[in-house]
């Protein structure tokens, strides 16, 4: 084993994840190699540093702050699958959006009876038929010929 | 695992004041030393345990009763760690330990408190990703498979990343004097 390799080992031997073969050959190194013994001594020490408790407490107001700062918050978020709704939510006023964006910009569709009627009227005039209203029943094939359909046609007469 | 009674945990979840005064009161020094270990500033270490105690207020709700609580706590707190160190500049660590009379048991608690401030400066020196996991096992004791669970990496990240912590803390405890 090399000298490059004992920081590792011992790291591996501290956490107990060095295998037994390894082992052996750092334990055998070790016993031969003076510098690695003294390194794996101040191995040691430093992982005791790192493992002691510190000596600084938590500041003696600190419970009280944080239940203060609690009481001023808002309810609990909301449970882990409210992530995907809030977008799936906006998704959705999207799609209807570009969906029905030509009923709110667009030709109006929905018109009234008369507004319906005034409009045939204003094409049978440009077709010589004249005021709608004096046509009679007998008259309800000619409006199909120009493409009014027989619906239509009945409020014509 | 968890030494809070799942009553309380039912009464905390639903925004019981009391309840979760005794979980804070419980778990308070384990997590203000994870963020001494973390971020080595005693100022800085308070403003993250209370902004940890403050996260898992409000995502109370998000616990599943089944599962520990214990678990669940630490993931909160170790992702709120890990967001926090990735935004912050690397402080250096100036926490003088205070001027002691020299007398025998005073040079004893003066030791210790050098010790543990040169331990502070020489995690600073040590990669954050590493950083988490020493402040991890050797702040809350956790064991590596526990590790693993709350970091969300496999066992075998956590054994190489600690064994290059180890390493690395090693090396700057060495750096900084040692002892």
């Amino acid at each position: 084993m090399r000298c490059s390799k004992v920081e590792k080992r011992l790291a591996e031997q501290e956490l107990g994840i060095l295998s037994p073969g390894k082992k052996e050959a750092l334990d055998a190194h070790l016993a031969k190699c003076a510098a690695c013994r003294q390194v794996a001594e101040e191995f040691k020490r430093s992982v005791m540093a790192l493992s002691e408790g510190t000596d600084i407490d938590p500041p003696q107001d600190l419970v009280q702050r944080i239940l203060r700062h609690a009481a001023r918050e808002p309810e609990p978020s909301a449970p882990r699958y409210w992530w995907w709704i809030a977008p799936a939510l906006v998704g959705a006023v999207i799609i209807m959006l570009v969906l029905y964006m030509p009923a709110f910009f667009g030709p109006r569709i929905h018109m009234t009876e008369q507004e319906v009627l005034a409009g045939y009227a204003e094409n049978l005039e440009v077709l010589g038929f004249g005021n709608t209203e004096v046509y009679s029943e007998d008259n309800a094939s000619d409006y199909e010929e120009f493409g009014i359909p027989p619906e239509v046609a009945k409020l014509l007469i | 695992m968890s030494s809070i009674g799942p009553e309380t945990l039912v009464r905390f979840q639903a925004g019981d004041m009391e309840a979760f005064r005794m979980i804070i009161e419980h778990y308070q020094e384990k997590i203000f030393r994870l963020g001494l270990r973390l971020f080595g500033q005693t100022d800085e270490a308070a403003d993250f345990t209370q902004d940890a105690f403050l996260r898992i207020f409000e995502q109370r709700g998000r616990y599943d009763p089944k599962r520990p609580f214990e678990n669940w706590l630490f993931k909160v707190v170790t992702n709120l760690g890990r967001d926090r160190l990735r935004r912050r500049r690397e402080i250096p660590t100036n926490d003088e330990p205070p001027e002691l009379a020299i007398e025998p048991q005073a040079e004893q608690e003066m030791l210790k408190r050098e010790r543990n401030l040169r331990v502070r400066q020489a995690l600073q020196k040590v990669k954050p990703k590493y950083r988490e996991g020493l402040a991890l096992r050797f702040g809350l004791d956790l064991n590596l498979q526990e590790m693993a669970q709350i970091q969300g990496i496999s066992l075998g990240t956590v054994k190489s990343r600690m064994s290059r912590g180890l390493k690395a803390f090693h090396r700057a405890y060495q750096a900084l004097g040692g002892e």
